[in-house]
């Protein structure tokens, strides 16, 4: 029966346990680390790819040339789909924006802007020609939100019958950012859920037959 | 970083300094483990059956004991006021001259027990739950523990006599597991049970320390922290197997772990002077404290999978009423877009990292009980993993009700195994 030696069997364990404990932890903030700069790449992809949008726009506008819809369409489909993909990985992201609560909101302010600067690129594309991709701009908040779940499942449900027919931008009212401030008093929302679905300003929960009759008003879907 | 994640990051740190301090304390003395001391002598060994209403077992009880490969033995069985055909079996041995028969009113099994030790006249006391079996070589391996005159008990290895059902399967795992654990816990002196089926003391020092505590509902626990906090050692032989009947339903493993885990914190509380004690080493400084943390842990986790799973649920109904519960676009259109990348965070690799350790803890189990881990082992292993240890926590709560409104007037009815 082990009598002497026990301190040793304490530090022992204590020493090989931190080991192990904070290898772990190493680990786990590393892949977190590996994981935010692969989103920051992503978004940093995004951005350039609305900036060359952008640019088309504006060197056929030199050479005032017509824009090519069906490339400019297929486009806009390109940046909805990237901007979405990049929101479902953030949100994966849960538990390390509350462990690495800097570099998360770092990213997330990121993410806002490329997401805002991707609806305005959309809108454009919508203005010059003529498609039916409906686009809403949702507005919600984390701390003083009561039907922003509900919000949510009635938009998922329409993104899944729409597909690249439907693209959402969801913004959190809660991050402090200049541009979110400004569309949120420009649109005068104040509370949340609000939506702004094709340019009309909805402030307050839209449920599934009222978000069905708005996107019909704007474009003749299967569904309607 | 919010305090819920402090907290969880805190208790996968101690959960893993257990599983290590542990595995150094098994591979420090690997080698002793399967290793018994050699008997420097054969002293008389009186074997004790306390039994109420045993009818259906004892027969198995009192043969295994005759069967037992030991040179100088007597069986005494205390009839604990049985109403069904106990006495009249026990009779039969009677007249073959193979046992002692002690018949008494009920009074409860630490009283038979301390009657049986009273007739006895071997130097050691070999007691043994009527529902349960020795194997031939059980008290042949214990008896060399006691050369070492400081030693008053030696426990046993104690597995399951059968595994039918899902409840036997998961106890049939915990049975292995108890085998590794009584092992390294001796090893350290921090053995607080001496178990009903099979455990042997030195009849000298169970006497003098005031034998078994009547109207305890875990006598087997209390009566190993007496004797140490009498100054004297408790062994363990890995390989003195002992067979035990454990609870077929769900019902009857609640009942019985209740007992046990409301005895386990009536007993510490009665001892509770060993908590930090240095004089207790291991057991004062380490076992008793991470009891406690263990419990502490089991709740949080509890809570946590509880708290979430409601959460989900509330939240997944909201979204089903919000879309009229009109499913089918869901599924039609559903994509699995699962990416193990980001599905890894700090928390998961630490609990992976006690998932490893578990699985080596169940290796260590399986190795010390000389079983092997085969196929047939899958649904007991699911079992334990995946059931039992969400039914800890209802255990516990069980046993805190229990005693919260029982109080510390708890007295089992009869000798209830």
């Amino acid at each position: 029966m082990e009598r002497r030696g026990d301190v040793e069997l304490f530090l022992v364990t204590g020493v090989i346990s931190s080991m192990i404990f904070f290898v772990g932890l190493f680990m786990g903030f590393s892949i977190g680390g590996q994981k935010m700069s692969i989103l920051q790449n992503s978004i940093n992809n995004l951005e350039q790819n609305i900036q060359a949008a952008n640019l088309h726009f504006n060197v056929l506008e030199i050479m005032n040339e017509s824009v090519s819809c069906d490339f400019m369409i297929s486009l806009a489909d390109e940046l909805g789909t990237e901007a979405s993909e990049l929101g479902r990985r953030l949100e994966q992201m849960e538990i390390e924006g509350r462990m690495m609560t800097e570099d998360y909101t770092v990213l997330k302010r990121n993410y806002m802007v490329v997401l805002i600067n991707d609806w305005v690129t959309i809108e454009e594309i919508k203005m010059r020609c003529e498609t039916n991709m409906s686009t809403v701009l949702y507005f919600y908040s984390n701390v003083n939100c009561l039907n922003c779940e509900e919000q949510a499942s009635v938009l998922n449900y329409y993104k899944k019958i729409l597909d690249s027919n439907l693209m959402i931008f969801s913004l959190d009212a809660d991050t402090d950012l200049t541009v979110i401030n400004a569309l949120t008093s420009t649109y005068s929302i104040s509370e949340y859920p609000s939506l702004l679905v094709n340019g009309e300003v909805h402030r307050k929960y839209v449920s599934k037959t009222n978000m069905s009759s708005y996107l019909c008003d704007f474009s003749n879907y299967s569904m309607c | 970083m919010d305090l819920k994640f402090l907290i969880l990051m805190g208790l996968y740190y101690f959960m893993i300094y257990t599983c290590v301090f542990w595995f150094i304390v098994y591979f420090r003395n690997r080698r002793n483990v399967e290793k018994n001391p050699f008997p420097k002598r054969f002293p008389k060994v009186s074997v004790i059956i306390p039994v109420w209403n045993g009818e259906r077992t004892i027969k198995r009880a009192i043969d295994s004991c005759i069967k037992l490969n030991y040179p100088d033995k007597e069986i005494i069985v205390v009839n604990d006021g049985s109403t069904d055909r106990t006495r009249e079996i026990c009779e039969t041995y009677v007249k073959k001259n193979k046992i002692v028969l002690v018949n008494k009113e009920n009074g409860g099994k630490a009283t038979a027990l301390n009657l049986g030790i009273k007739k006895a006249t071997g130097e050691l006391v070999a007691c043994l739950d009527a529902d349960s079996y020795f194997s031939k070589k059980a008290i042949l391996n214990m008896v060399g523990y006691f050369n070492d005159k400081k030693v008053a008990a030696v426990t046993p290895a104690m597995k399951l006599t059968e595994d039918k059902t899902i409840w036997q399967k998961i106890q049939l795992i915990e049975y292995y597991f108890s085998i590794y654990l009584r092992k390294v816990f001796s090893f350290v002196g921090s053995q607080y049970v001496t178990p009903g089926p099979g455990s042997m003391y030195r009849r000298e020092i169970i006497q003098k320390v005031g034998g078994f505590e009547e109207g305890n509902i875990t006598e087997d626990m209390e009566i190993a922290f007496r004797i140490m906090d009498a100054g004297y050692d408790i062994e363990n032989s890995a390989n003195a197997y002992t067979y035990t009947e454990g609870p077929e339903t769900f019902k009857e493993l609640v009942k019985q772990r209740t007992r046990w885990y409301a005895g386990y914190l009536e007993n510490v509380n009665k001892y509770r002077k060993m908590l930090f004690n240095p004089r207790f080493n291991v057991l004062g400084l380490f076992l008793l404290p991470t009891n406690f943390l263990w419990i502490f842990t089991l709740f949080y986790v509890s809570y946590m999978s509880i708290d979430a799973t409601l959460m989900y649920a509330s939240e997944s109904v909201r979204s089903l009423m919000a879309i009229n519960f009109d499913i089918w676009p869901l599924i039609a259109n559903f994509k699995f877009d699962f990416d193990l990348l980001f599905a890894i965070n700090p928390l998961t690799i630490l609990a992976l990292l006690f998932v490893v350790m578990s699985i080596i803890v169940i290796y260590l189990s399986y190795k010390v009980s000389d079983e092997k881990i085969t196929k047939k082992y899958v649904p007991h292993l699911f079992g334990y993993f995946f059931i039992y240890f969400a039914l800890l926590s209802l255990f516990f709560a069980s046993a805190i009700t229990y005693k919260l409104v029982r109080g510390g007037n708890t007295k089992w009815k009869g000798a209830e195994m």
